[in-house]
């Protein structure tokens, strides 16, 4: 059985490479990616699961990582909005203005980036229900929509 | 980040698992199992929630189990809501779980830790109580087996050191016509003001409701009532609420009055497709 307690160093995947990192089992992922990690790509919001900045991949699966702790992370794979650096989606939401202070923008792109991934073209509904997963507080959410609707045209 | 200290166990067997919980337990530490996180996460960051010490049990093997084979539907404690969706082994199940939180939290929540946690609702629960679902569950005195009506009495009624494990359903049961029917007050990723979810089965409904109440519930007496012809549709609905285990709760969700008429007219709607009644 593995155990972790106190401090104790784990090695993260993260984008593709190995980081070792010395946390305890109290830490968040969130936490240790943007504090020992030093990506602030995932934000802390409400660190409560409910806005969605802070989501990230985890074997390609889009997590919020507010509610995973780092420790339960080892041998996976992680992604954040620094690995999905020029994708299609980002290059969108540059060209549909799909963001205003920017805050929710990394967990947007992640989030819209999996979506992407699992469907050619998804229909209204399933865009909708993936991102109603993240909330953004500035733009109504026109942009967003229109970044994740010109990738959807172009396939 | 979490501001108490706490070990985290990753467990490979449920017996790894519920003998490290004994053995902890004896050393007077307040353990707690964890299987998707996200509750004892944000309960533990707003001090809601204190251990010593977590077991992670997603990682045991019939945990991890979602098949369908002869006449049984089998589904690991861990198995995340959006898998149980995708597969959609049991409709009324993808139903009842799809409208849980929001579609990137329903990655991390997992079957087994949304009917055992402490949240009231147990949505997932619903569909589970009307088919009859059984539980696997392990603990001190080995693997069970049980009718998930027998375990479920407000809350799962497992022992402190007990597991679940699986939940296995009767295939048959689960191509039944069905009704399901979520309310909330404003967006759909709040939590419920009312939830329902209803099978007919040879002819009789059964029927289970969440978050009006304390607690969910499936209910012999009500099932009676909603069965029974001789009875006027309005005062099915009088008798059904008499019935209520415990009365409709007010909150910042809604009034009781309110509820109620949200209940009604889900009931309404239940009846009507479920027994083609006017
Ligand atoms: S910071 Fe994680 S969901 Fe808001
Ligand atoms: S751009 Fe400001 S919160 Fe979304």
């Amino acid at each position: 059985m593995k155990a972790y307690t106190n401090n104790q160093e784990i090695t993260l995947k993260v984008n593709g490479e190995n980081y070792k990192v010395v946390v305890k089992p109290n830490e968040t992922l969130l936490n240790v990616i943007r504090e020992k990690i030093e990506m602030t790509g995932p934000k802390p919001g409400c660190e409560n699961g409910d806005c969605g900045a802070c989501t990230v991949l985890v074997d390609e699966t889009p997590i919020k990582s507010c509610m995973a702790l780092a420790v339960d992370m080892e041998d996976k794979a992680i992604t954040t909005v620094e690995g999905l650096k020029n994708t299609e989606i980002q290059k969108a939401f540059i060209d549909k203005e799909g963001y205003q202070c920017g805050y929710c923008t990394s967990g947007f792109i992640v989030k819209a980036y999996s979506l992407l991934e699992n469907y050619e073209k998804p229909n209204q509904d399933t865009v909708e229900e993936w991102l109603s997963s993240n909330l953004c507080r500035c733009t109504g959410y026109e942009g967003i929509e229109r970044a994740v609707n010109k990738v959807i045209k172009n396939r | 980040m979490i501001s108490f200290d706490f070990d985290y166990y990753q467990a490979e067997t449920a017996e790894e698992a519920v003998e490290k919980y004994l053995e902890l337990v004896e050393n007077n530490k307040n353990v707690s199992y964890y299987n998707g996180g996200t509750e004892i996460v944000t309960y533990a960051r707003k001090d809601k929630m204190n251990f010593d010490a977590v077991i992670d049990i997603k990682n045991i093997p019939e945990c991890t189990v979602l098949e369908e084979n002869n006449n049984k539907i089998t589904i690991g404690a861990s198995i995340s809501l959006n898998e149980v969706v995708e597969k959609n082994y049991f409709p009324l199940l993808s139903e009842s779980s799809k409208v849980i939180a929001d579609h990137t939290t329903r990655n991390q929540i997992t079957i087994g830790g949304n009917i055992t946690g402490r949240l009231p609702f147990k949505e997932a629960l619903l569909p589970l109580l009307v088919v009859e679902a059984q539980v696997k569950t392990y603990g001190k005195e080995g693997f069970k087996t049980r009718p998930i009506n027998e375990v479920f009495d407000k809350r799962m009624k497992l022992a402190k050191e007990e597991i679940l494990i699986q939940i296995i359903i009767d295939k048959e049961k689960t191509k039944l016509p069905y009704y399901q029917e979520r309310k909330v007050k404003q967006s759909d990723t709040d939590y419920p003001i009312m939830h329902m979810a209803a099978l007919k089965d040879n002819g009789n409904i059964k029927f289970a409701l969440s978050s009006l109440c304390a607690f969910p519930f499936r209910n012999k007496e009500i099932e009676n009532i909603l069965n029974d012809d001789s009875i006027s549709r309005e005062e099915k609905m009088n008798q059904t609420i008499d019935n209520f285990p415990v009365p409709i709760n007010s909150n910042l969700r809604g009034g009781k009055e309110y509820k109620e008429m949200i209940f009604r007219n889900s009931l309404n709607d239940c009846l009507d497709q479920l027994r083609g009644e006017k």
